[in-house]
């Protein structure tokens, strides 16, 4: 006869309490039926040249935040750094798809503010208001229909400006520019400052994704697996890496899945040694 | 509602190790028989999403309310149970600008331990988003933009590894078995995207 456990009483007080749905939402950057970029992997060059600050410094924020997009498990998108291109920002800024530049692209601007007030192309409306004194990196695409498949990550670093990308701390360098490949995917803002998709990333002291924004990235790049994409996050996702952040507890989880594989394979091989020979 | 997850990925882990070290010999008497349909909850994301503006992590990512049915029958000595749950009511926001559904398809073996039964299985993990349309208007650097909400049908699916553990809890006025199962999913396990869910369901049998 079974018998009803400590455990199972205390599971079901524990259900009782658990909290319901949240009222939460993620956007799209420009079209309700946009389709993203096509394909699996997204290779972001960069032209770090007119920086102000260590080259390495800069490769290691945009890592992080590359990295960051590839811990959602229900995307099947890849985002990698590529290689150091010789692109101006003008010529970058007045691109598409059609004129073969270098996308998605990262870039320094040191006159950050002319170029967004005057509109240097005829991809940027002109704002007069436009002030680099608080505006850190700027995302400007220029779709062809409903596929993305032109941008560019324009930094700020220009010389005695409080926004200028050598200014910020490494988390928050990280987090804006993780932002900003957000709007690169196609994502838009939300009202919610919970997420990395909100327009003010000021409070943001750790680089994180919210449930909205991992929803937002597979809404536009679903997982397939399997069948389109290798099982378990093999073939697309960073294969072993270092994971998604963790929280204070997080060690918890991450035992947990350890512990899943190890038992996972104890059980299928104990399983396979005292029935395999009984099936004849 | 800090600390609720933690202390089910305790739990779910303090199941994991239960189940190796006092598994039911291979010859024990399956467990049950008979179809079960259920109500739950999923916890997806544990430990993995930011629950503050700082981006600080919370517990449990979202939470979907699911249904559940479930057949078990003895096979090879142990218990064959596969099952599917869905969200019966969506998971919204309050503009209903994408409704948010969690379905999933697993098979899994059980046995029968001291504690109760164990199982571990694989299974498939369906998200289906369906977007509403429209636009929104909100902060954009220093003034407002129009965003678009999305309008489409969206399907992730990933394939999960499944370890759980249940025993009966409770026999109903007629003899109605009603059991309690803990579940831990482990998706793109592999990968830089592991995440793990946590499943808690309550069902009843009939034979
Ligand atoms: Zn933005």
């Amino acid at each position: 006869m079974r018998r009803n456990s400590v455990f199972f009483q205390a599971l079901v007080f524990f259900g009782l309490l658990l909290p319901g749905a949240e009222a939460r939402a993620f956007t799209l950057s420009y079209s309700s039926a946009l389709q993203g970029w096509q394909g699996t992997t997204l290779t972001f060059k960069t032209n770090f040249s007119n920086c102000g600050m260590p080259v390495a410094e800069l490769y290691s924020a945009v890592d992080q935040a590359l990295e960051l997009w590839n811990t959602v498990p229900t995307s099947r998108l890849r985002l990698e750094r590529g290689d150091e291109v010789t692109t101006t920002v003008a010529q970058a800024l007045a691109g598409s798809a059609a004129s073969g530049l270098p996308t998605p692209l990262l870039i320094c601007d040191p006159d950050m503010e002319n170029t967004f007030r005057v509109g240097v192309s005829p991809n940027l409306d002109p704002d007069p208001a436009f002030s680099s004194n608080n505006i850190p990196a700027v995302t400007v695409q220029a779709p062809t229909a409903l596929t993305l498949d032109y941008a560019v990550l324009v930094l700020n670093s220009e010389s005695g400006r409080s926004a200028r990308v050598s200014n910020l701390v490494p988390t928050t360098l990280a987090v804006v520019l993780a932002h900003e490949i957000g709007h690169v995917l196609g994502l838009g803002h939300t009202a919610d400052p919970v997420n990395l998709m909100y327009y003010d990333a000021t409070a943001r002291t750790r680089l994180s994704l919210s449930q909205d924004d991992m929803d937002g990235v597979a809404y536009l790049y679903p997982r397939g697996e399997p069948g389109q994409n290798g099982l378990f996050g093999c073939g697309t996702l960073t294969v072993g890496g270092e994971g998604p952040p963790r929280g204070p507890h997080g060690g918890v989880a991450a035992l947990a899945e350890f512990g899943m594989v190890l038992v996972l394979a104890a059980l299928g091989t104990r399983f396979l040694k005292s029935k395999t020979w009984r099936m004849a | 509602m800090p600390g609720w997850g933690n202390r089910l990925a305790v739990l779910g882990l303090a199941a994991c190790a239960g189940a190796v070290s006092c598994a039911a010999p291979a010859h024990a008497e399956p467990s049950r028989e008979g179809w079960y349909l259920g109500t739950g909850l999923v916890l997806s994301d544990l430990y993995r999403t930011a629950s503050v503006s700082t981006g600080d992590l919370g517990p449990v990512g979202a939470t979907y309310f699911q249904l559940q049915v479930a057949y078990a029958t003895p096979w090879l000595g142990m218990t064959l149970v596969p099952s599917l749950s869905f969200t019966p009511i969506a998971r919204s926001d309050t503009d209903q600008s994408v409704s948010q559904r969690l379905y999933s398809l697993m098979v899994a073996l059980e046995g029968r331990a001291s504690f109760g039964d164990y199982r571990f299985g694989t299974g498939l993990r369906l998200f289906q988003q369906t977007g509403n349309g429209g636009s929104v208007v909100l902060n954009n650097g220093n003034s407002t933009s129009t965003f678009a909400r999305p309008a489409f049908d969206s399907w992730a699916r990933n394939v999960f590894l499944d370890l759980g553990l249940g025993d009966e809890v409770a026999r109903l006025g007629v003899g109605v078995p009603l059991r309690l199962d803990l579940d831990l999913w482990g998706t793109s396990l592999l990968s830089s995207a592991r995440a793990l869910d946590c499943a808690l369901s309550l069902s009843v049998g009939w034979p």
